[in-house]
């Protein structure tokens, strides 16, 4: 395992070391041209006005202006980040037991099941969501299984089609975003802090609490902000999984373009939830330092 | 095939489809005429080119048709006015009544669309009236040519809800205490409020007013505890009525009749209060090099042999009298040709006056 | 390990837990290969016994044969493409250079921007600037900004923790930068190079929300299966989703050996 010295800046003694900087030109022209052009074309259209017959560069804010009048609007964007934040927090919950159980295993184990928890994630992710109906419906697997031990008389209606449902369909698909990072994080972790602490008598909680989580929060951070961003922009499985009631801000948007012509409003919303977004992972980059977040050790 | 990146369809995909000619199915081979065929990129419900249907437009005309992923009627009509819409697609077939506006433009000179040529569409003669009725026309030429017709209807489980009774014939099922827990709706704001205001008895709700709007809005939520699912997805719908999740559902015709070809005891209601008809017009950008193409392709749309294997295999109902004509009274009447004479209440589906409030108002349904 | 009876309770307890985790990770997915058998018309209960008839309909079907395809073609390129921007970012990024950070924003935006908006920030810049829409064109363009972050983040820490001072020794040595670079770097980072060219493949074969909104005539696999869905009953979705499973593992465990023997044999 390499030491933690790495983030030193070498000087060599006297050879001119050529600066590498020019290989980031190719990636960032392209960042440039089709990342942020886009968004800046995206946020002038935002300001245009969109109806039946086409759109109008009026070059106004009445787009937002109805965004910030219609409770609708903000309600559901409130609702997003609950839920958003809601997945996030249950995605840790669940990955960082498994993270640490496959940091802890060695050699041909370990492969075998890194490779085992990948291989969900290579199918489909329409998919896997599709594939609860079911299994969680009124006459699916779950309920006969039920029905048939005698636990149950009559089906479960809950399992399907409400909030509770977002959450497993979003928690399914994007538990890799956040088992990954932890693992890497625990996975660097120096195994003798833990053999000196336990020798100095401390319990196991303590010594989580204290050394473990707290040197493996590089990888949470990085598992957290992506599983939130993947989140925040669900707009399928809410509307596969969610029931009558589910309603995120993803599908305001996308209602813009699949069930309206109005880009113009549509372009809005989009930026909105750009900026939502963008403040919630500047908020936890304050903390960690941005390029800690996505890099993990110290750059 | 590295260097090959912009050359798109042909030579690679050729070449690739050759190499897993292992799989051993011959219809994978396009032949070699492949690159050199006519072919025009559509738009459409992907269902009117299936099993037979294809052969049927594509031999006629020796016209290849690529249609690629349909989404929704609005989003045809989205991608036609994107800046740039007419290098897209070739031929759109949408709703009509959605794709008017858009199409026709704000005014005469402002047209989106391609005059058809009558010339080049001999077909148009064999319009049926209410194909006819749906003509997207200014100036008397042609800009959307309706190719077949549906109705939107309740999709209910006849196992579990009676026939005859009055209930069941109307709109009002979808919003039954009666069937709590098991009924599905359609998530489209303009669709489903135009059923709302209809079973609420406005005249014309397409002209819903802002209070109007507010009193559909209110009475959705209201009834929305009934509400099992909102499906988006035909294979959705068709799983809810077909495992029995619920047993009455907003449907389309295709619907119908893939479950019913199925074996499930399963059929359409029709509304006293109502039944939403459409139809699906054919238009094709003003700056496409295919023009002449797209039209073949239309004027076979409107060929009897097409549009009777149309009926028989999605239900939808050919826009041509032709059509009618090769089909026996009961296919007919099964499809719904004769809804007028039967004394069936249609309502056409109208554009409404302010889409976007709909569409505002049906956001607030499914957030309540 | 150090013997702690508490320890072993902690330990039992985490190997019932991942045995409960990979129990309701792999549930759905052996779900979907019983179905895919199922003589049924719709994908839900009861089971009506054993048919093979999905399989033989999936590959009697061209749509879904050349579907697979232009994935695979696709993934390769933008997966490759990726890459390729990765490593050159990957490799400035291990010094400071004047807008580093501001680089570094620039590189995260495609995933802070989420995926549904961005497929219509490409449908309005590419329609209004009458760029052709196809698969090696707009959508190519939208996995490769997909993959992109990914592909960096995923090669930088492995380029980070690599020793630098086997690469100074060279270069003290007197050889240059560039042959510096082939000979002794190149080697030692292939499979990190190889892992996030798989990642990169993986991440543009499952993408749809993006793709659906700037694709041309053509379909992806993701696009194919949605069409399925949208347009029928699709009692072979569970086979499908078999199938595509079968190749991406089968192609990412042959890319996993193809880079652990480079490793080995790249090790000095």
């Amino acid at each position: 395992m390499h030491s933690a010295l790495m983030g030193t800046t070498s000087r060599s003694w006297g050879v001119r070391r050529p600066s590498a900087a020019w290989l980031a030109v190719p990636a960032a022209l392209w960042l440039i041209l089709f990342g942020l052009a886009p968004i800046a074309f995206m946020l002038a259209m935002s300001t245009w006005t969109s109806d039946i017959f086409g759109m109008t560069a009026t070059w106004n804010l009445d787009n937002y202006r109805r965004f910030w009048e219609e409770p609708l609007y903000i309600s559901v964007l409130f609702t997003t980040v609950r839920v958003a934040l809601t997945c996030t927090v249950l995605s840790l919950l669940i990955s960082y037991p498994l993270a640490w159980f496959l940091a802890e295993r060695r050699g041909r184990a370990k492969a075998i099941l890194l490779i085992l928890v990948f291989v969900p994630f290579w199918t489909s992710y329409l998919i896997r969501t599709f594939v609860w109906l079911p299994i969680l419906g009124r006459n699916g697997i779950i309920n006969d299984l039920l029905l048939r031990i005698g636990i149950i008389n009559q089906p479960l209606e809950w399992l399907l089609y409400n909030e509770g449902t977002i959450y497993l369909g979003l928690v399914y698909v994007y538990t890799l975003f956040m088992t990954l990072p932890v693992y890497v994080s625990l996975e660097r972790l120096d195994r003798s802090l833990i053999a000196a602490a336990s020798d100095l008598g401390a319990r196991p909680f303590r010594i989580f609490l204290r050394i473990v989580l707290p040197l493996s929060m590089p990888g949470v951070l990085s598992g957290s902000v992506m599983v939130f961003l993947l989140s925040a922009g669900a707009f399928v499985t809410p509307q596969l999984l969610g029931g009558p009631s589910a309603i995120m801000f993803g599908n305001l948007i996308a209602a813009q373009f699949l069930n309206n012509n109005n880009w113009a409003f549509g372009a809005a919303l989009s930026m909105i939830l750009i900026v939502v977004v963008m403040l919630f992972v500047f908020v936890v980059g304050r903390r960690m330092g941005l390029q800690r977040v996505f890099l993990g050790e110290g750059v | 095939m590295d260097d090959n990146e912009k050359n798109t369809t042909g030579p690679t995909r050729r070449l690739l489809l050759q190499g897993m000619g292992a799989v051993g199915a011959s219809a994978l081979l396009p032949g070699a005429a492949f690159a050199q065929q006519k072919s025009i990129d559509g738009l459409m419900v992907n269902g009117i080119l299936g099993g037979p249907l294809r052969a049927m437009i594509e031999g006629p005309t020796g016209v290849k048709v690529n249609d690629g992923p349909f989404v929704s009627s609005t989003d045809n009509v989205a991608k036609l006015m994107a800046p740039g819409g007419g290098t897209r697609y070739d031929l759109f077939i949408g709703v009509s009544e959605f794709s008017r506006n858009p199409v026709l433009g704000a005014g005469p000179g402002k047209e989106r669309g391609l005059a058809f040529d009558p010339a080049k569409v001999p077909n148009l003669k064999d319009l049926s009236a209410i194909a006819r009725d749906d003509l997207g026309t200014r100036d008397g030429k042609n800009y959307i040519v309706p190719v077949y017709w549906g109705y939107d209807m309740a999709l209910y489980n006849k196992d579990h809800v009676p026939e005859n009774d009055p209930l069941t014939q109307s709109w009002g099922l979808m919003f039954s205490e009666k069937y709590a827990g098991r009924i599905a709706w359609y998530d489209v704001p303009h669709q489903m409020i135009m059923v709302a205001g209809l079973h609420m008895g406005l005249k014309e709700p397409e002209k819903a007013s802002a209070s109007d709007l507010a009193e559909i809005t209110k009475f959705l939520i209201s009834k929305k505890k009934n509400v099992r699912a909102i499906w988006t997805t035909f294979a959705q719908a068709v799983n809810l009525m077909a495992s029995g999740e619920v047993v009455v559902s907003y449907g389309w015709i295709p619907m119908r009749v893939a479950l019913q070809k199925r074996g499930f005891n399963i059929t359409n209601n029709w509304p006293s209060d109502g039944l939403l008809i459409w139809s699906h017009g054919a238009y094709i950008p003003k700056d496409s090099p295919k023009g002449n193409e797209a039209q073949a392709v239309v004027n076979a749309m409107l060929a009897g042999e097409y549009g009777a294997a149309l009926t028989r295999e999605t239900g939808y109902l050919s826009g041509s009298v032709a059509a009618e004509k090769l089909l026996s009274a009961e296919e007919k009447k099964a499809a719904g040709y004769d809804v007028r004479e039967r004394g069936i209440k249609t309502y056409s589906l109208k554009w409404p006056s302010d889409l976007s409030r709909w569409v505002e108002a049906w956001g607030k349904v499914k957030s309540a | 390990m150090r013997g702690f009876p508490t320890m072993s309770r902690w330990s039992l307890a985490l190997w019932l837990y991942a045995g409960l985790f990979f129990v309701v990770l792999y549930g759905p997915l052996l779900t979907l290969v019983v179905f895919s058998f199922n003589d049924g018309e719709v994908v839900a209960l009861p089971l009506r016994g054993f048919t093979l008839k999905w399989y033989r309909a999936i590959f009697g079907m061209p749509e879904l044969l050349a579907s697979l395809a232009n994935s695979f073609i696709l993934g390769i390129l933008s997966g490759a493409i990726s890459t390729a921007l990765a490593l050159g970012l990957a490799l400035a990024f291990r010094r400071d250079f004047l807008l580093k950070s501001l680089l570094l924003r620039l590189v995260l935006l495609p995933i802070i921007v989420p995926g549904i908006i961005g497929g219509v920030v490409l449908l309005l810049f590419f329609g209004y600037f009458n760029v052709p829409f196809g698969l090696y064109t707009t959508v190519l363009i939208a996995h490769i900004n997909w993959a992109l972050p990914f592909a960096f983040l995923t090669l930088y820490p492995r380029l980070h923790r690599f020793d630098r001072s086997i690469e100074e020794a060279a270069m003290d040595l007197g050889a240059r930068p560039l042959r510096v670079f082939t000979r002794v770097v190149l080697p030692m980072i292939t499979p990190a190079i190889l892992a996030t060219f798989l990642f990169s493949f993986t991440l543009s074969f499952d993408e749809f929300i993006r793709t659906i909104f700037v694709l041309g005539g053509e379909r992806t696999v993701p696009i194919q299966v949605w069409t399925l869905i949208v347009e029928q009953i699709a009692p072979f979705l569970p086979a499908i989703g078999v199938v595509i499973m079968v190749i991406s593992v089968s192609a990412s465990l042959l890319g996993a050996l193809v880079a652990g023997g480079v490793g080995r044999r790249g090790r000095a």
